[in-house]
């Protein structure tokens, strides 16, 4: 069987019914979900909490057996291991071994992938780089936050440099900074051609950087699309100009009631929270303030984008 | 290490698994305890033993408890380890982060396996560098020349053991069953199991029984592997058991006769007929493929009784092989065998279970198998064979049946018994050392890694709590 | 009142908590199957009915026992700060010396009923061993043994159909219908006599067994208060060592305290090590004795100061200790 990189994720019916012991049906967690990844974009897996996004991730990676239904993972069973060599996995908790520090956590993760050491060394720093963790790459990961932990969750999912990244809630407990930084570096990722499958709840994130979402709920798709299918209104037109004036403005709002019989309605257009959050935190780091914990993380390291 | 590992043939999975857990297991305060308590035990051992009052009797008993203790010690915490290594990273999800990347569960299992019996390795030669450090002082210790030679030529020392061939056969057991019958000494009613041992054993014993101004002789066939040292430190010895049920301590006159195709040695002694004793002989008498025939006379007086050799080891011609460094090497690497194996119980039980009902697991399973000996002859079977054959229960013999074949299952494992050999200064031959490693390796271990990796195959890594 | 009443809702969740694991049920399933299965070992010991079995039946209900009460005590306030329950219960106003005692309270009460079931196993394998009959010479009561070896099994079967029709947890459903069980077939055995005849309200019971077990049942709850005391600083793994070789210690306390060169340093010996002796009483058993009721009561005193001080040593250290 030969991997096909041009289709990361194909889908069909793809169900997943926890039973108990009896092995009488206890939750159908995912119900005939059909999906398709197309390479190099990047979807996003939506819903409220138990809609089963993350049971779905975690039957397309191969942790749990699909009850009915089949995936492919670049056209192979998701538990083939040319499949997982392709793939880098973030799940939605760190689960990384608190006695190793982020470099030693890195090194072993990367010596799965039979990456050669002097390879490995190379992108360990360029990844402890980009995450900001290079002044804690000899600390234990138990001694770290949460937040900082899920950087290091983040730097092993693409050591291997994988041709399908799939995060699950990738910005839980980060700080605002970080969770713009992960969305940059996911654009990034999907411009250098990799697929990425995005999971979350945070509609913000979602919004900013994915290509396609699904919408989940009690494991179905109830929406799927480009995010300008889904949520465009195309029965209204918006006018965006720079402040004309109190009389100009009555003038134009005559105009258009005459024209279209219709109330039109007129505010200012406002900044979303975290832009505002980012320009505060931009003014600050230029006034040469400096932050403790985990430092502000940089560009996507280089091999990412080879 | 990890490149260390790679360069032992590992591949680059299995050795990132096996460095996992070796530095878990290094960064554990737990084993650093383990450590400790098993070396501590060692020199505790040293301290409150009293022997038998010789140097070597202390000396004996130090060896055979401190390769025990170390035993028992690293088993216990070897079974820990291996049923917590897999199922805990199930409980606590660690295994989400390794099942996704490119490792085969038989790689999982492997490295694992591995980097536990790597912890226990290194304990356990930690363990076997302090027994032989304490058999040195022993041996440079102010105690008597006399103790000191004696421990040194007999317990410090790795002598190859020479059995006599005569063996019993069936057809003399058959014979003396169909007397013993016969005459009524075995009962009718009797099982067959019990009335074949019953008739064995008095074989055995009537022809270890000399009584006064009899003969008896064994015949030593020296295989082609027997290389006796050239230099003049080759020494020989025949060990003699003998047994008096009076425990009488009265010497009585002994005639031995040693012949060989390279000569003869005559000895005229008298000796307590109880207990161990050394015979020098000469080294060259020892040949490889050679016969040595050995002739016992019992030239007591009339008052002295019978002379009984013990029935399954009556005689031994020792012959000096190697040094007592290499015998306990080899002892360690045979303990180190069965350490890997406990691990690998645990690690196959910690894929199937949780931790904690894995550990009760494979302690009962432990429980049963070393103790299906003892259960099998106290069991009421063989009490109700005794009294009434005809009251035994179904339920009672198929309780036996299974305890038997366990025993027989284990039997292997308990062949080679390395700490016998040496306070016995027994030589461990390489090839019985790598047979048992190979087939405790190759056979147990190889059994439970199959049934570990299928039953991590099938297993949902991913289910909620 | 309402200190009561937190305690009894924190007690309560602990029983919940230590029955859903299966290791109780596991322990104490074995521990009966065990005991019922002793009588099939050689019985007798030069004359001495039941003597053997009695032995087994008290050793087996002791090291079952220690396992059990040490694994509880040990992963109980493990787990809870593992999982962050604990700052979320200490978060509330709840005392942190009521909380610790709470779970105390909930082991023992689960050790309670594992000592109960081993109890009226011990005494029922008593009455199965073989016993001289002046009728028939060498009797086993093979009904009463078969009625005591399936009650694990008859447990685990109707725990199952309860799990399977009412949906409620197999491990504490299992662990209750055991007690439930092996209550009712003791009841059972007061109908009939050892040579399976009608003889109602006649136990036949060796009743000098239960305050030997009841000591049993006692030092199991001091290793527990001792092990819950470790358990606040240490993780499982190193209270379960702790509490090993606190076990070997105390077999040993005599000799230690013996061993030493001075008489505070001996008597601190004696405080600290527990003197598990004073809980092994088979031998008084032999040959149709009784273990005075003196000594019982000085057992028990010594069994409750030496737990006090174990709680009290803990409580003190755990309300010192961080949560998280």
């Amino acid at each position: 069987m030969r991997e096909s990189l041009d289709k990361p994720v194909v889908a069909h019916g793809l169900t997943k019914v926890f039973a108990d012991f009896w092995n009488r049906p206890k939750v159908r967690a995912v119900d005939g979900l059909d999906l398709e990844l197309r390479k190099g974009e990047i979807f996003g897996l939506l819903g409220p909490n138990g809609s089963g996004k993350s049971t779905t991730i975690k039957m397309i990676l191969g942790l749990l057996h699909p009850t009915g239904g089949e995936v492919e993972v670049f056209g192979l069973p998701p538990a083939n291991v040319r499949a997982k060599r392709l793939t880098g996995y973030l799940p939605e908790e760190s689960y990384l071994y608190p006695y190793l520090t982020p470099r030693e956590t890195l090194d072993m993760m990367g010596s799965i992938f039979n990456l050669p050491s002097a390879e490995r060394r190379r992108r360990i720093e360029q990844l402890l780089e980009m995450v900001g963790l290079s002044a804690a790459a000899d600390r234990p990961v138990g001694e770290f936050s949460k937040g900082m932990a899920r950087r290091v969750g983040l730097a092993q999912a693409l050591v291997n440099n994988p041709s399908l990244v799939i995060l699950d809630e990738p910005t839980s407990g980060l700080d605002p900074i970080a969770c713009r930084h992960v969305k940059d570096l996911t654009v990034a990722l999907a411009r250098s051609g990799k697929t990425v499958l995005l999971s979350s709840h945070l509609l913000a994130d979602v919004e900013d950087v994915c290509d396609r979402v699904a919408i989940l709920f009690n494991g179905r798709v109830r929406a799927r699309g480009t995010l300008t299918e889904l949520l465009e209104k195309r029965n209204i037109v918006r006018f965006a100009v720079p402040d004309p004036g109190s009389e100009a403005l009555a003038r134009i709002s005559g105009l258009v009631r005459e024209l279209s019989g219709t109330e039109p309605q007129i505010d200012h257009p406002s900044m979303d929270l975290e832009d505002f959050f980012l320009d505060v935190i931009a003014k600050a780091s230029r006034e040469g303030e400096t932050l403790s914990g985990a430092a502000p993380t940089c560009a996507p390291a280089p091999f990412l984008l080879e | 290490m990890r490149s260390c590992a790679v360069s032992f043939g590992m591949n680059n999975g299995i050795a990132a698994i096996a460095v996992l857990t070796f530095r878990g297991a290094w960064r554990s305060r737990l084993t650093h305890c383990v450590a400790a308590l098993a070396c501590s035990s060692i020199l505790a051992l040293v301290l409150t033993a009293r022997g038998d009052g010789t140097l070597s009797g202390l000396l004996k008993l130090v060896i055979e408890y401190s390769l025990k203790a170390a035993f028992w010690i690293l088993a216990v915490s070897g079974l820990w380890a291996g049923c917590g290594a897999v199922s805990e990273d199930i409980r606590r999800r660690h295994i989400q982060l390794l099942a996704v990347k490119p490792l085969r569960p038989s790689e999982l299992w492997l490295g694992r396996w591995i980097g536990i019996s790597a912890v226990m390795a290194l304990t356990l030669a930690v363990c076997g560098v302090l027994v032989g450090a304490i058999a040195s002082a022993a041996m440079n210790s102010s105690a008597a020349p006399a103790e000191r030679k004696h421990l040194g030529e007999h317990v410090l020392n790795a002598r190859w053991r020479l059995l006599p061939s005569e063996r019993v056969t069936r057809q003399d057991v058959e014979k003396r069953l169909a007397d013993l019958k016969a005459d009524g000494t075995i009962s009718e009613r009797a099982s067959a199991e019990d009335a074949w041992r019953y008739a064995l054993q008095r074989v055995k014993w009537e022809r270890s029984t000399v009584q006064r101004g009899e003969s008896t002789e064994w015949t030593f066939r020296v295989p082609q592997s027997v290389r006796v040292p050239q230099s003049g430190n080759a020494k020989a010895w025949a060990r003699i058991r003998l047994y008096s049920p009076l425990r009488d301590r009265r010497e009585t006159a002994m005639e031995w006769t040693f012949a060989a195709p390279s000569g003869n040695a005559g000895y005229s002694l008298s000796i307590p007929p109880d207990g161990v004793h050394y015979l020098d002989i000469p080294p060259s008498l020892v040949k490889p493929g050679a016969t040595l025939l050995v002739r016992f006379r019992h030239a007591g007086e009339a008052e002295d009784a019978p002379v009984m050799f013990d029935p399954d080891a009556p005689i031994e011609i020792l012959v000096t092989r190697s040094g007592f460094a290499g015998n306990l090497a080899r002892a360690v690497l045979i303990i180190f065998c069965w350490l890997s194996i406990v691990a690998a119980v645990g690690l196959t039980a910690g894929t199937a279970f949780s931790m904690p009902v894995a550990l009760f697991v494979t302690v009962c399973v432990f429980i049963i198998a070393s103790g299906s000996a003892f259960f099998t002859e106290a069991s009421v079977v063989n009490y109700a064979k005794v009294h009434d054959p005809e009251k035994i229960s179904a339920y009672a013999r198929a309780a036996s049946w299974l305890l038997g074949k366990i025993s027989l299952l284990l039997e292997p494992l308990a062949r080679l018994d390395p700490a016998q050999c040496l306070i016995d200064g027994v030589y461990i031959p390489w090839s019985a050392t790598f047979t048992t490693c190979a087939l405790i390796l190759g056979t147990y271990a190889a059994l439970l890694f199959a049934a570990g990796v299928f039953l991590l195959k099938r297993k949902e890594l991913a289910l909620p709590e | 009142m309402f200190l009561c009443r937190q305690f009894l809702a924190l007690t309560r969740l602990t029983i919940v908590e230590s029955l859903r694991q299966p290791l109780s049920f596991l322990l104490s399933a074995t521990a009966t199957a065990a005991i019922g299965l002793a009588p099939l070992l050689l019985m007798h010991s030069f004359g001495e009915d039941g003597k053997l079995v009695r032995d087994t039946a008290l050793a087996i209900h002791f090291m079952g026992g220690l396992f059990l009460s040490t694994h509880l005590a040990a992963t109980c306030l493990a787990e809870e700060r593992r999982r962050g329950t604990l700052c979320s219960v200490l978060s509330k106003p709840v005392w942190p010396s009521v909380f610790f005692l709470s779970k105390f309270a909930g082991i023992a009460a689960v050790l309670a009923c594992f000592s109960f079931c081993a109890t009226l196993a011990g005494i029922m394998a008593e009455r199965v061993s073989e016993h001289f009959s002046t009728e028939q010479g060498f009797v086993t009561d093979w009904r009463a043994g078969l009625m005591l070896v399936s009650t694990p099994a008859a447990a685990a079967l109707l725990a199952g159909i309860v799990n399977y029709r009412l949906k409620r947890p197999f491990p504490s459903s299992a662990f209750v219908l055991l007690i439930a069980f092996t209550s009712l077939v003791a009841l059972s055995c007061g109908f009939f006599d050892r040579l399976g005849r009608w003889h109602p309200f006649h136990f036949h019971f060796h009743w000098a067994m239960l305050p030997a077990e009841i000591l049993v049942g006692t030092a199991i709850a001091t290793l527990a208060a001792v092990a819950l005391a470790l358990s606040v600083r240490f993780e499982g793994p190193a209270t379960l060592s702790f509490c090993f070789a606190l076990l070997v210690a105390g077999l040993a306390a005599d000799h230690i305290a013996g061993a030493a060169h001075s008489r505070p340093l001996s008597f601190a010996i004696q405080c600290v090590l527990p003197d598990w002796q004073q809980f092994w009483q088979a031998d008084r058993l032999n040959g149709g004795g009784r273990i005075p009721p003196g000594h019982i009561a000085g057992a028990v005193l010594y069994a409750f100061c030496y737990t006090s001080a174990a709680l009290t040593a803990g409580s003190l250290i755990f309300r010192n200790t961080e949560a998280s």
